[in-house]
């Protein structure tokens, strides 16, 4: 015999589990879940904007990238669910606007950009991805964006310092790279170009991969386009990578995998997004468009020619495209809606798994320089195929001896002027090898240019700096990124290099 | 009283045969030099192969091939530009080129040069080159140097630590296994290749100014050259020939023989032949009739033939060596080639020519190169 | 009496203990120091040297004895492989195991082992199937086996070093390509004919003759020895068999280390794997090939026939150590095996014919350096387990077979489907040893930027590329070092020409990697498994100078004479056996031998093979080092000697 009121109540909480089972049930039908396991993937980090506010959209400015109200969640694969009883967590839950998340090797945490309030500096967090543990890790009088973990527990991101940040130092007054610590420690400036630095990610070979803004200076059709380049984590080797004189201008996120690099790109500030890739193994010549229907904010690449991509749905032309994060092979299948929360749209996606660690490259720097050494091996070697205008693979090869060369013309720029005029260091003879060696100032603003015996200027190269204590080898004038120096021995190594030294008022010395 | 009307008879002869004399043994004569493209006019040494003529003069070495010249000299990578002798590998066709700065070898088209500073080779300085499937030979200024192909290693004979007497190695030739080496001042040495153990042939009597004892021995012992066929061994001296047949020595001169002068300079012996390289022009010997082809100071070629029962005739001959100074001989079948101090000449044999009369064929084509 | 002891006197012993130490301990310093520089001085002649401990050359044991040959090893390392012509059997010889193994690809079970000592390298079947040949290595012999019974048939000498073989057509004759005495041989299986001896270029390796026996081709690994400023190159030597002639030296300008070698099926064209080099230019950095690229090159071998480098790398990504090469019946694919990237490329090789037809020489110089050209005519990696260096292809073509020499195993590729169809495990040992883990390390280019290359690219087999390198370290331009040969290097320490490394743990360390692999540098363990491997790399068999025993004793006299011929005494510094001292032939001391500098003395054994010589390279030849490079004395005396006694001296060198 049972109690009535004990009856009662037993029927009452019956009622109760069937109603908070039906709304649990109604609950997963209409909460987000990654829909499907991919490898090893813990889950995905996705960075989202509300849909009721501010659009983003694919910029260097942080702002624009990242407006009001966006954040970074982690949303755990559906097998993970027993040990996360959350469907996501949110990693930049302080914060008033968060994007641009890199995962660590390790898939244990994230370091972002974000920032506390409308009127705080953008800044540099990391977030336990399972614990949801969120600490900034960077303070630079500036904003500070695009993290990225290296090898040795260190990360790459941007920073363009406030103007009395910069005043009287080395610092560049746009977005430059800087490597630190993980902890924020030891903070140093890695890229010295005039133009804006960012978007880094680390390479598997231990380099970083980023977007530079050119600032040619010569009014070519390039100027202000954005490029890739690579360096050592230290800032040595500054090299393009896909060639600084391609379409489209802006490029944007780059990630390797499945041999390649993928990247947003945009043919004009105002244009359409592009997912580009190009393959590892030969990025001057190989790069194309991948159509994915929807304007993709982010692509990642995740081994079997699969990527993840992340688009906000916003309108292209009359139709409305759909928001959220997207598995697709292309070529083979239409894309696969795996992530979509309601009230939100999808700007970026990373899947959350393990990943080969980066190698630690070491670092050539001597601490005790103020100088490095530019070596060319043949600068009147120059590349005269138009690799813009094909992606086809090619035999035949272009490459011209442009004749008699007499004199290079070492040049940097003021660091406080706002047009920043370009300004001569020095002048020394090419050996008629076409090789020459200087000794030149470190991380400051250098370009090279040529000219004939007759002083026509022929060729220019785009900036680049050296490291103090750097020894910087170029094979040709313009020379084929793609192309080995020749074996030869150089003339302008049998005897010591010349030394051009920037003058006080030059970068900031 | 008939001895006096032979004697005319045979003097008739004579005249007649110089108006229409005929080549024992060649149609005709041919000359290349510097015009045809020889590096120089002065050539040193020859050797005929199976598809080339190589000829090292005193500025390079020339190939003579397919109707074209070829010239190797320093800047090809020769040690030194006077060539002086030629030797091949038999069984690889290697070419060893000796010069009076080094040896080198031509292989494929590539030059390894070996001298005394980079590798075992006694001098630089090198008067002959002998080759066989497993070593050179080679005579130099400083005695004999062997060059074991196999291992790449060297050994030097000379008056350390055999009985030669003086250093210059004028000619060495290899044949059964032996070595010979003509000794310049020492006379002959013969290293049995069983034993390596060297023999001694000198001059008995000594004597530098005469042969006291003809067939005593070798006729003196300045020595230049040394060639060997079967049981015959040739000695060229600046002072006669000699020959050697087991125990039996025989010497000849310029005065008792048909030799055609008594300085010589080469030998090249096959079968029962010699040819004979003198600075008065080429002779030749077959143990019964000598020849030998000079030119005369008024111009033309003479062809005296001599045999060993005393019969001679002159004959004058439509073409010939171009100059008396001959340095060195190679056979190619019938075809003789000379080095001579005025080209490169070519005997054509009268039966049918080389295919590689390469000689004829740029004359023929009027194409100096 | 006694005196009293007062405070005074107290002080005054101590001021004249003081005084006794202050003045006593300088002196005996001084006189112990005097002591031990005499000491020095008289067994070293040298003074210069002072600052090593007692141990350095009082060690304080023994040091193990020189191995020859590696014959502890339990690992097989397969080298070389055939293929039965009826595509049932695969034969495969062990290097390290002394093994010939036999193996059913039916069931792709090995059949049978069968011992081999002496370095089993090579292995060719002749074309009826009948005869099994075996290169050995260290014994300068090539046994031929009854390939049904694998009784031996015939053991038959050959050059220094055998390391290539082929048949010819008729299977009448052998051809065996000597590393050690740079030559080929052409043997008649009957006896019948004496042997040929063909010069070839450096350290041939590899030998293909083509199907109507007409032509040879050789692959060379070494450069051969030029002067600077000539471009370093090895060569591929073409032989007309019929004429017994060389027919060609192709030089292969910048390009070394070729391990193989094909002929197309019409023997219009060979291929060679080789590494194209930059050593001229210094090494600034690693990346965009700047020291070293694969290459494969494509050699007509018509007369005057072209000969192309076509690169096998990729901008970003580089497949180290091109090491054998196969060619498919149909002439449509080749397959290059990469040592030190654990890949096999497949090349289509009508794009190459393609090219080779139609491009200016322009094109041709341009391409060599290229290295986005790979995507043209590249069609596949394959991966493949540690080392992958021997190939051998089915008759049909349908299968090619992969010797990944330090896994102990043979792939099967298929060539349809260009993916490894199968692996043979030859059952070598399961576990790994350090000094394995040393030598897969060593042949491992994933230790440098980009996997550009190995350990094994300047040291193959452990000994030396012959080349001179500029390391920008020590300023750009400046110290082109030539590389040291690894072979027998333990207890020869100090490293390095100027001697800075105390140890291997430290040549290999961090600064090795900032200066060299510009990668990350080795973890812990893997730095000592590389440095038991590198202790242990031994030296080749001892050379057979036969006739030449008496001289090499002579030579021996004159390397220890303590007199010149003409009586005087040699001095002790310059006495030969003083610097290079025995058992390893190196004091481990630093020496200025007139060369511009004090430069670690080098140990001398395997000399022969290690030329050329001095810290830069500069004496091609050992004669050079005295004849040229040493006019006033400063490297021994040697002015005094006869050609003949410096003949000798060198003959007994090249028999350490």
């Amino acid at each position: 015999m049972t109690h009535p009121v004990a009856s009662t109540t037993l029927r009452h909480l019956a009622y109760l589990g069937t109603v908070v089972s039906l709304v649990m049930v109604f609950y997963a039908c209409a909460t987000p879940s990654v829909s499907e396991r991919t490898g090893s993937t813990l889950g995905l980090v996705v960075t989202q904007v509300p849909d009721e506010g501010p659009a983003a959209s694919v910029a260097v400015d942080p702002a624009a990238r990242y407006p009001t109200g966006s954040r970074i969640i982690f949303v755990p694969s559906s097998d993970r669910r027993d040990d996360y009883p959350d469907d996501y967590q949110v990693l930049s839950k302080t914060l008033s606007a968060a994007g641009s998340p890199d995962l660590s090797p390790d898939a244990e945490s994230i370091v972002f950009t974000g920032r506390e309030s409308d009127a705080d500096r953008w800044s540099i967090y990391e977030a336990r991805i399972w614990s949801g543990k969120l600490k900034k890790i960077v303070e630079i009088d500036g904003d500070c964006i695009d993290p990225a973990y290296l090898a040795g527990s260190r990360i790459v991101f941007s920073c363009k310092p406030t103007r009395s940040a910069a005043s009287g130092s080395k610092a560049s007054l746009d977005w430059s790279l800087y490597a630190a610590d993980v902890d924020g420690k030891n903070v140093e400036r890695i890229s010295f170009g005039p133009g804006a630095a960012f978007g880094a990610t680390a390479l598997l070979d231990g380099r970083v991969l980023f977007s530079m803004r050119q600032r040619s200076g010569l009014g070519r059709p390039d100027e202000g386009a954005i490029a890739l380049f690579t360096s050592n984590s230290d800032g040595t080797l500054l090299e393009a990578f896909t060639g600084s004189h391609s379409q489209p201008a802006l490029k944007l996120r780059p990630r390797q995998g499945d041999g390649k690099v993928l990247f947003i790109g945009k043919a004009t500030g105002s244009g359409p997004a592009q997912i580009q890739q190009v393959e590892m193994g030969r990025p001057i010549s190989s790069r194309i468009p991948i159509p994915f229907p929807f304007t993709p904010f982010s692509a990642e690449p995740l081994g079997n020619s699969t990527l993840l991509i992340a688009s906000p749905g916003y309108r292209d032309g009359s139709s409305q495209q759909a928001s959220g994060v997207f598995r697709w092979i292309p070529d083979e299948s239409d894309p696969r809606l795996v992530f979509h929360q309601a009230g939100w749209r999808e700007i970026g996606a990373l899947s959350a798994r393990p990943t080969p660690t980066p190698k630690n490259l070491p670092s050539s720097i001597d601490p005790t320089s103020q100088d490095g050494v530019l070596v060319c091996y043949d600068a009147s070697r120059s590349e005269i195929t138009d690799h813009s205008s094909s992606s086809s693979p090619r035999l035949a090869t272009g490459v011209a001896n442009t004749g008699v060369l007499k004199t290079v013309v070492l040049s940097t720029l003021t660091a406080d002027s706002k047009s920043r005029p370009e300004v001569e260091l020095g002048r020394s003879i090419i050996e008629s090898d076409g090789s020459f060696a200087l000794t030149v100032p470190a991380d400051i603003p250098l370009r090279v240019t040529t000219l004939t015996p007759e002083g026509t200027e022929l060729a220019s190269s785009d900036w680049f700096w050296v490291r103090p204590g750097e020894v910087r080898a170029c094979f040709g004038c313009h020379e084929s990124r793609e192309r080995a120096p020749v074996n030869r021995p150089i003339q302008a190594l049998s005897h010591p290099a010349q030394t051009l030294i920037a003058p006080d008022e030059v970068a900031g010395r | 009283m008939w001895n006096v009307v032979i004697s005319w008879v045979v003097l008739l002869g004579v005249a007649t045969a110089s108006i229409a004399g005929s080549d024992p043994f060649f149609s005709r004569w041919e000359t290349l030099n510097q015009a045809d493209g020889l590096p120089s006019d002065k050539v040193l040494a020859v050797l005929a192969t199976a598809d080339a003529v190589w000829a090292g003069t005193d500025q390079g070495l020339a190939v003579v091939r397919d109707s074209k010249i070829e010239v190797i000299g320093s800047a090809e990578g020769l040690p030194f530009p006077v060539v002086t002798a030629l030797a091949t590998t038999p069984a690889t066709g290697d070419l060893w080129i000796g010069t009076m700065g080094g040896l080198a070898r031509l292989s494929g088209g590539r030059l390894d040069v070996f001298t005394q500073l980079n590798s075992g080779l006694a001098n630089d300085v090198i008067y002959g080159v002998a080759a066989d499937d497993s070593a050179v030979w080679v005579a130099t200024a400083s005695g004999l140097s062997r060059y074991e192909l196999a291992t790449d290693s060297w050994e030097i004979f000379d008056v350390t630590n055999t009985l030669m007497h003086e250093p210059w190695c004028y000619a060495v030739t290899s044949a059964k296994n032996n070595v010979y080496v003509a000794v310049w001042g020492g006379g002959v040495l013969v290293r049995n290749g069983q034993t390596g153990v060297f023999r001694e042939h000198r001059d008995p009597d000594g004597e530098m100014e005469v042969d006291l004892f003809r067939d005593d021995g070798l006729v003196h012992d300045v020595t230049s050259s040394v060639a060997v066929s079967g049981d015959t061994m040739w000695v060229g001296t600046y002072f006669g020939l000699s020959r050697y047949q087991g125990r039996r020595w025989a010497s000849y001169n310029q005065e008792d023989s048909g030799l055609p002068g008594d300085f010589i300079n080469y030998l090249r012996s096959r079968g029962e032949e010699v040819w004979i390289a003198t600075d008065q022009g080429l002779g030749y010997f077959d143990s019964r009739i000598w020849h030998a082809w000079k030119i005369l100071p008024e111009g033309g070629v003479e062809l005296r033939t001599t045999t060993t029962d005393g019969e001679f005739s002159l004959e004058r001959l439509s073409s010939g060596p171009p100059h008396n100074t001959i340095y060195s001989i190679d056979l190619d079948r019938q075809d003789i080639w000379l080095a001579t101090a005025a080209g490169l000449s070519h005997g054509i044999a009268k039966a049918e020519a080389t295919d590689k009369s390469a000689s004829r064929r740029l004359l023929d084509k009027g194409e100096p190169q | 009496m006694r005196f009293p002891r007062t405070r005074g006197s107290k002080a005054a012993g101590y001021i004249g203990l003081a005084l006794g130490l202050a003045i006593g301990l300088p002196a005996t310093w001084a006189g112990a120091n005097a002591a031990l520089r005499t000491h020095i001085r008289m067994k070293t002649g040298k003074v210069e040297n002072l600052g090593v401990t007692c141990f350095y050359c009082h060690r304080s044991q023994d040091l193990p004895p020189i191995r020859t040959v590696d014959s502890s090893s339990s690992y097989l390392s397969p080298s070389g492989l055939a293929v039965s012509p009826d595509g049932r059997r695969l034969f495969a010889t062990a290097e390290d195991g002394d093994l010939l193994l036999e193996i059913d690809l039916d069931s792709a079970e090995i059949t049978r082992r069968i011992p081999v000592p002496g370095g089993p390298h090579a292995v060719a079947v002749s074309s009826d199937g009948k005869s099994v040949a075996v290169a050995l290595r260290d014994r300068d012999e090539v046994v031929l086996f009854d390939s049904g019974s694998f009784e031996i048939s015939d053991t038959v000498a050959v050059g220094r070093e055998p390391l290539g073989l082929a048949f010819g057509p008729e299977g009448r004759k052998l051809f065996v390509a000597n590393g050690g005495s740079d030559d080929l041989r052409a043997k008649a299986i009957d006896h019948s004919a004496s042997d040929i001896r063909w010069k070839t270029g450096t350290e041939p390796y590899d030998v293909a003759i083509s199907g109507d026996g007409r032509i040879a081709a050789v692959a060379n690994r070494r450069v051969l020895l030029r002067p600077e400023p000539l471009l370093p190159a090895s060569e591929l030597t073409l032989i007309d068999l019929s004429s017994g002639r060389v027919s060609d030296r192709r030089l292969l300008l910048s390009a070394h280390l070729a391990e193989g070698v094909a002929l197309s099926s019409d023997a219009e064209f060979a291929l060679v794997p080789a590494l194209r080099i930059r050593n001229y230019l210094p090494t600034t950095q690693v990346a965009r090939g700047a020291l070293m690229n694969s290459t494969l090159v494509f050699a007509e071998t018509r007369a005057g026939g072209r000969t192309v480098q076509f690169p096998l790398d990729e901008v970003n990504a580089y497949y180290a150590d091109p090491s054998d090469v196969v060619i498919t019946p149909d002439d449509r694919l080749a397959f290059v095996s990469h040592g030190g990237a654990n890949v096999v490329s497949v090349v289509d090789l009508i794009s190459l014919r393609r090219f080779v037809e139609t491009a200016s020489q322009h094109d041709i110089d341009e391409i060599a350096d290229d290295l986005a050209a790979f995507a043209s005519y590249v069609v596949a990696r394959i991966p493949t387990r540690e080392n992958p260096r021997a190939l051998a292809i089915s008759r049909d073509g349908s299968q090619v077979f992969v010797a990944e020499r330090l896994a102990d195993s043979v792939a099967t590729i298929d060539t349809a489907s260009l993916q490894v169809s199968s692996r043979i495990h030859l059952s070598g040992p399961t576990e790994i040893t350090s000094r394995r883990r040393g030598e897969r390390i060593f042949h491992d280019a994933s230790i440098s930027f980009q996997g550009q290359f190995s350990c094994r690219s300047c040291h193959p087999d452990g000994h030396t590329d012959g080349l001179n390198w500029d390391f920008e370290i020590d300023g750009i331009g400046v110290n082109r070092l030539d590389t040291r040969s690894l072979r027998g290097l333990r207890g020869t320490a100090p490293f390095k020409w100027n001697g800075k490394n105390p140890d291997l743990a430290t040549q290999c360390g961090p600064r090795f990697a900032r200066v060299l692999t510009r990668s990350e540098p080795f973890a812990p363990d893997d730095l000592r498994d590389l440095v038991n491997y590198m202790e242990s790399i031994p030296r080749p068999a001892l050379p057979a100078f036969e006739n030449h025993g008496e001289a090499i004793e002579r030579g021996r006299e004159i390397f220890f004479r303590t007199e010149t011929d003409t009586g005087s005494a040699v001095d002790l510094a310059a006495r030969c056996d003083n610097c290079h001292r025995l058992p390893t032939y190196t004091d481990r001391l630093k020496a200025d031998v007139g060369t511009g500098g004090r430069f670690d003395t080098p140990h001398l054994l395997d000399i022969r093979s290690s030329a050329p010589y001095l810290h830069d390279g500069r004496a091609m030849t050992l004669e050079e080092i005295w004849t040229v490079y040493s006019p006033e004395d400063t490297h021994g005396i040697t002015n005094d000697l006869t050609k003949v006694q410096l003949n000798d001296l060198v003959l007994f060198l090249r028999s350490l």
